[in-house]
């Protein structure tokens, strides 16, 4: 091979295919700082992971929290949604923290339909609105 | 919450610890064997992911385990000053209207210097001083962390007047007060890392050593968390987990050893609370 061969290939920077999780995550995250005033925002991590099958699958993990400012930053972790166990990004795997639903195999077109069912489900909804009571009572 | 410890062997290993924080969810993060370059890497490392709630060091008035947490710094108020040495730092943590409890890390004398005996001794000014920090915070949820340089049935770790730390739960919530030796009351701690001993599961403690000499137990578990039994309800599912790989890199090498080459000698402990 030539000094002179490109040996990086044509890359593709557009991404053709679909949005990320952290894309559609991202656009909620405002929401709740507005519903509860500031007293408590959402935070996304998204970290890659590898998972241990007998073969291991690189992965992308998003955690969602929600963080009380006025508690010392606490925050509660509520779902975490991994992109690439089935080999292309969608579909995903997700879990709730809360409670014990989970969703596996989730297209791209449910994803936040999904996203709303747990954030919706009565035990999320709770945990929710205790951590906001909670951190009301702080001045 | 979760916290973290590792002794990295002042091994450059902020990739690493930004990996290990981002991909476990860590709260707190407690290291031994850290330089502060290394440290203040990490923070400028990790607070790239986390623009809104940053990382920062614990202030402390000992410096011999450095903590780092994304808690607001004023959650943790420093009660080190209970010990004289600097091998510990106490810290009561307040999350109003969520927890209080004593963090307190240690890393403690090496077997190179001090033997099982000298250990087992100290262990009683180090036992008293968590139970001056106790004392002074009002608080006994008390979690000690670190590197102990002392397996979970040794002396200092188990007697009474030392660390007074068992195995069993269950016993150890049963008096209130721990036990009475002689008119005196010893209170409990619980410890969770006997469970990490023997090749059932991977890895076979924390930390390999193979004494050349007629007793050797080859695998160690230094690194340990103790707990009050009070904390009972606050432990999460699996709440103790020994890390062997963050993201894609094994910490241990082909013979399953702690890869001290490449990281540190030490892996790191993870306690996961759940509040």
């Amino acid at each position: 091979m030539e000094s002179s061969t490109n040996i990086w290939g044509k890359l593709q920077f557009e991404d053709p295919h679909e949005k990320t999780v952290a894309d559609y995550l991202n656009s909620q995250l405002n929401f709740i700082r507005e519903q509860t005033k500031d007293e408590l925002f959402a935070e996304l991590d998204v970290s890659d992971g590898v998972m241990d099958f007998e073969k291991p699958i690189a992965v992308g993990l998003n955690r969602l929290f929600v963080v009380a400012p006025k508690l010392g930053n606490f925050r509660r972790q509520i779902l975490t949604i991994v992109e690439g166990i089935h080999g292309d990004r969608y579909p995903v795997d997700m879990v709730c923290h809360v409670n014990e639903m989970r969703f596996n195999r989730v297209a791209e077109s449910e994803l936040l339909l999904k996203i709303s069912e747990i954030i919706g489900s009565s035990d999320v909804q709770r945990s929710i609105v205790n951590l906001f009571n909670q951190s009301k009572q702080i001045p | 919450m979760n916290i973290a410890f590792w002794n990295l062997d002042k091994k450059d290993l902020s990739d690493q610890l930004v990996q290990l924080t981002n991909e476990k969810s860590i709260d707190i993060l407690c290291l031994a064997e850290v330089t502060d370059g290394v440290a203040t890497d990490f923070i400028r490392k990790i607070n790239i992911f986390h623009p809104k709630t940053k990382y920062s060091f614990v202030a402390s008035a000992k410096n011999k385990v450095r903590i780092i947490s994304r808690l607001t710094a004023s959650s943790f108020i420093d009660k080190s000053d209970s010990y004289k040495s600097n091998r510990l730092s106490a810290h009561l943590l307040k999350l109003p209207n969520i927890i209080e409890l004593n963090l307190v890390c240690v890393h403690f004398h090496a077997k190179n210097y001090w033997s099982e005996d000298a250990q087992a001794l100290e262990c009683a000014t180090l036992s008293k001083a968590i139970g001056k920090v106790e004392i002074s915070s009002g608080c006994h949820n008390t979690i000690v962390i670190g590197d102990f340089n002392m397996n979970p049935f040794e002396k200092g770790m188990v007697s009474a007047i030392g660390l007074h730390a068992i195995p069993d739960l269950e016993l150890a919530l049963s008096g209130k007060k721990g036990r009475q030796i002689d008119n005196t009351d010893y209170p409990y701690f619980y410890n969770p890392m006997w469970n990490f001993f023997g090749d059932h599961l991977m890895p076979f403690g924390t930390y390999f050593y193979h004494s050349p000499d007629n007793l050797s137990y080859v695998w160690h578990v230094f690194d340990q968390v103790l707990l009050r039994p009070n904390l009972k309800n606050n432990l999460a599912n699996d709440y103790i987990e020994i890390v062997t790989k963050i993201g894609g890199d094994s910490l241990v090498d082909a013979k399953k050893r702690p890869d001290a080459k490449k990281y540190s000698d030490h892996l790191p402990i993870i306690l996961k609370l759940k509040i």
